[in-house]
């Protein structure tokens, strides 16, 4: 299958020595390449990271298809370009409420003077 | 049961580990995907030693990801993109890892497994490209630009 914005997947390591990486995809069909290259945005369930002011809590049982290990956290500023075989699953669906938070994530950070 | 070709088609790991010298001779060829070289000569342009550079081109060969013409190899034309969205991927993992925090707990090995994975029939209600292509969020994010503007210059 091929993967659509909102979704959430996992990346495994391509040293493979550490578990996979869960990530959203924030890409659609507008963008060059999709379905062959996604922009992903990482996700983790890491306190630390959560404490950032751009992170974007996630909680576990808001997708709107599947749900997250745990409360997770957006991490706008960690976005990488993914081919489709480097995918490994997808987890769960965000619906556009949370995609809307994500959104404004950026749009925080990108306006910050 | 019938499965959509794409299916089939999925989860084929990039056969070349990133910091390998097949990684490195790989990304050598496709930077320079208008030539073809010789072991000895990707050798001197590369950090592969000239004892290893044989070998690792046989590899590569092998493997189907480069051709080979009287003792020189190359990558396909009609391939570079392909390959070169490849390596730009698994650059672009290998970043994701070194940057993941320490305190992560999807860093549990086997995470993955213990968190079902969503089928296309679950997934049905949201038709491919339905959400991509109908909507048009450009008010929106135009209306949010402005309010987060707004915002800022009232600080």
């Amino acid at each position: 299958m091929s993967y659509q914005h909102g979704h959430v997947v996992s990346i495994p390591d391509p040293h493979d020595t550490r578990p996979s990486r869960p990530a959203i995809i924030i890409s659609d069909n507008a963008c060059p390449d999709h379905g062959s290259m996604y922009t992903v945005v990482a996700l983790t369930s890491s306190q630390q990271y959560g404490q950032h002011r751009y992170a974007v809590a996630i909680e576990k049982d808001e997708p709107e298809t599947g749900h997250l290990l745990k409360r997770s956290y957006v991490e706008p500023w960690a976005t990488a370009q993914i081919a489709h075989e480097d995918i490994r699953d997808v987890h769960a669906r965000l619906g556009s409420d949370v995609m809307k938070r994500v959104a404004e994530a950026y749009a925080t950070m990108i306006l910050r003077d | 049961m019938p499965r959509h070709v794409d299916e089939l088609q999925n989860g084929e790991p990039f056969p070349v580990k990133p910091d390998t010298n097949e990684y490195e001779a790989l990304s050598f060829l496709v930077r320079n995907r208008e030539y073809g070289f010789r072991p000895s000569e990707i050798a001197e342009r590369t950090d592969i030693s000239k004892a290893s550079a044989s070998k690792t081109m046989t590899r590569l060969f092998e493997k189907g990801l480069v051709k080979r013409s009287e003792g020189l190899y190359y990558v396909d034309p009609d391939r570079t993109g392909e390959l070169k969205q490849r390596l730009d991927s698994l650059d672009a993992a290998v970043q994701l890892f070194a940057t993941a925090p320490s305190d992560d707990a999807d860093a549990e090995p086997g995470w993955e497994d213990t968190l079902s994975s969503i089928t296309p029939e679950q997934d049905q209600h949201h038709e491919p490209g339905a959400a991509d292509t109908d909507t048009h969020p450009e008010p929106e994010a135009t209306s949010l630009v402005e309010q987060l503007t707004d915002e800022t210059s009232e600080q």
